[in-house]
């Protein structure tokens, strides 16, 4: 059957890609290291900081960033019906950047850099939704958040501007370029607890967000509260999302892209294909990052880039195969 | 003989080991313990900190460096862990260093987690601002790594240097000077105020900068520059023909009077800043000079 054929595939590959991921670095250890550092932890020894403490950290916060953006950009698709929808949409990344910029501009701890991007992505969907509320339907919702989100890269710009020169500067500039380095301990249990509710949620939701499908009136003949619902999956998918951004930075495309291969190869089912794309998404990710680490050593390049460069060349073939 | 020579090692190392633990402050006002002489360094910030290495005679204890054009030439072929605004956290701990030096932000933060012992200086953040920040480093660094007195002693070579060669300017009047960095010709330069190395050279070199009364390196338009009518221009090298060649600032005096120089910022906050010091002061003052 087709999806377990997808499905099996996702699986394979993905423990291949987390084999890789493990395996591959500039740190450059044969695989019998890394197995003997993986089972038997030394604490002091350098393989066993590289292999617990950075690369399994890494690959486990690269799957569950995939996942949760696949996700909030599945949702934002199917909540909108719009095949632009990612999961910065409704001006998370903007709102998110703006947060970790005032954080960073008023000199304050590392730890409250996540804290200043969530809080400000959660304001800047929060301002979207309470902004759209006299319009009906969610045009209204999705036109607000575009504009909130330029309004808050101005402000991120804004900040940009008047710490320039500064070390400041270079910190917003790297913060804004995301990376899946940043996370360890609790960071990732965190990543965790969230992709896992979010993903739990909505996949009971799954058949709702179906009936969304049919618009605002079929939703209704249904039963369900259109906009009761609407708020409920965005504050999911902005949970999720801003999670993401506020420990890793703004990922793109992955959220974009993964939902549309899924839907290609799947159908429009929300049950199977949110669940699918967080798989994928997750996959997706940890190989663009392992890709990330290894092209050019010792540089690693910013994730985004790697995702751009290979996910849209395989996304656009998909799409002229089977868009017709 | 060779008891002889085990006896000397010994005694070396002893001796160099006499002062450790040592306790040194960071960037932070946090205080750094250095357990044991370093052995195996890795520099993760900026080229400054590998100088300091090679100029104390240390460079032997380096074992990984930044990818970074203000390198000196000794650290050639040593391994290299990326830019200093981004290093590899893998390449770093694959080195297994004892001291990592110039790391700073959510870097060192992770450094610092997984167990290294990380140090830099300078102001919060790692950033240098002037002299007394790079001599600072020169002393701090020593420290951390046993040549307490080759630091002093470079740190006094350097201060006599730039004493003489102020008490050579104190009686000449200032000449005003704009630093800036101009990345086209025509374009907004940005522009040196205090607050920032650039502006204590002037400072010490006998120049007024013209810029004195903003701070940091902020954007001004070229009628700003053209109004404050600098008789020197100081920018990087590569950048003294978009000076001289701006149509717009053709009537400012330094560009009238061919005085527009090149000094690389990489060397302004080195420790060759003496040297440094000197040409800026024979470039504004040449009279004082001459054979």
């Amino acid at each position: 059957m087709k999806r377990a054929g997808v499905f099996g595939l996702l699986g394979l590959v993905g423990a291949g890609v987390l084999v890789l991921a493990l395996l591959l670095g500039p740190g450059r250890l044969p695989a019998g290291e890394v197995w003997r550092h993986l089972v038997h932890p030394q604490p002091g020894a350098s393989g066993t900081t590289i292999v617990h403490g950075l690369r399994l950290p890494r690959a486990v916060s690269g799957f569950l960033v995939g996942a949760a953006l696949a996700l909030a950009g599945g949702v934002m698709q199917g909540l909108f019906r719009n095949p632009l929808a990612s999961p910065y949409v409704l001006g998370v990344a903007g709102g998110a950047a703006a947060g970790a910029a005032g954080v960073i501009a008023l000199g304050a701890a590392a730890w409250g850099i996540p804290l200043g991007a969530a809080a400000g992505a959660f304001l800047a969907v929060g301002l979207a939704w309470w902004l759209a509320s006299p319009t009906r339907g969610e045009l209204g919702l999705i036109l607000v958040g575009v504009a909130l989100g330029a309004l808050f890269s101005s402000i991120t710009g804004l900040i940009l501007f008047f710490t320039a020169g500064d070390r400041r500067f270079q910190e917003i500039l790297f913060w804004t370029m995301g990376g899946l380095w940043r996370t360890s301990g609790w960071e990732v249990g965190v990543l965790a607890g969230v992709t896992g509710v979010g993903a739990g949620l909505l996949w009971l939701w799954g058949r709702r967000l179906n009936a969304l499908a049919l618009g605002e009136e079929g939703a209704r003949h249904l039963g369900l509260h259109p906009r009761r619902l609407r708020g409920f999956l965005v504050g999911v998918a902005t949970l999720l999302t801003a999670t993401a951004v506020a420990f890793c930075g703004t990922i793109g495309f992955v959220g974009l892209i993964t939902p549309h291969l899924m839907r290609l190869l799947l159908g429009p089912d929300h049950r199977v294909l949110l669940p699918a794309a967080a798989l994928a998404g997750g996959v997706f990710l940890l190989a663009a990052d392992t890709l990330a680490r290894i092209a050019l050593p010792p540089l690693e390049l910013p994730v985004g880039i790697v995702t751009g460069l290979f996910g849209v060349p395989f996304f656009l073939y998909l799409v002229r195969r089977r868009v017709r | 003989m060779r008891a002889a020579i085990s006896v000397a090692l010994v005694l070396t190392l002893g001796l160099l080991a006499v002062g450790f633990p040592v306790t040194v402050v960071d960037d932070r006002g946090r205080e750094i313990v250095i357990p044991a002489p370093p052995q195996r360094v890795v520099v993760a910030g900026v080229a400054l900190y590998a100088q300091i290495l090679v100029d104390l005679g240390a460079v032997d204890l380096l074992v990984g460096v930044t990818s970074s054009p203000d390198n000196p030439p000794q650290v050639e072929g040593l391994p290299e862990v990326g830019p200093a605004f981004s290093p590899s956290l893998e390449a770093i701990v694959a080195l297994s260093p004892d001291l990592v030096l110039g790391a700073w932000g959510e870097v060192r933060d992770r450094l610092e987690e997984l167990g290294l012992v990380v140090l830099t200086v300078g102001q919060p953040g790692g950033w240098l601002t002037g002299i007394p920040d790079v001599l600072d480093a020169i002393r701090t660094v020593g420290r951390a790594v046993g040549r307490a007195r080759e630091a002093d002693a470079l740190c006094g070579r350097i201060s006599e240097e730039i004493v003489r060669l102020e008490a050579q300017l104190l009686s000449l009047p200032p000449v005003r000077v704009a630093f800036l960095y101009m990345s086209a010709p025509d374009s907004p330069p940005y522009v040196v105020g205090t607050g920032t190395p650039e502006h204590e050279l002037i400072l010490r070199a006998g120049g007024e900068n013209v810029f004195a009364d903003l701070s940091g390196y902020p954007q001004v338009s070229l009628e700003e520059l053209i109004l404050r009518d600098p008789e020197v221009i100081i920018t990087d090298p590569a950048q003294v023909e978009n000076v001289l060649g701006s149509q717009a600032l053709a009537g400012v005096a330094a560009v009238k009077g061919g005085r527009v120089y090149g000094i690389p910022a990489s060397q302004v906050v080195s420790t060759r800043v003496a040297e440094v010091l000197r040409q800026l002061a024979e470039l504004l003052h040449p009279e004082a000079f001459a054979p």
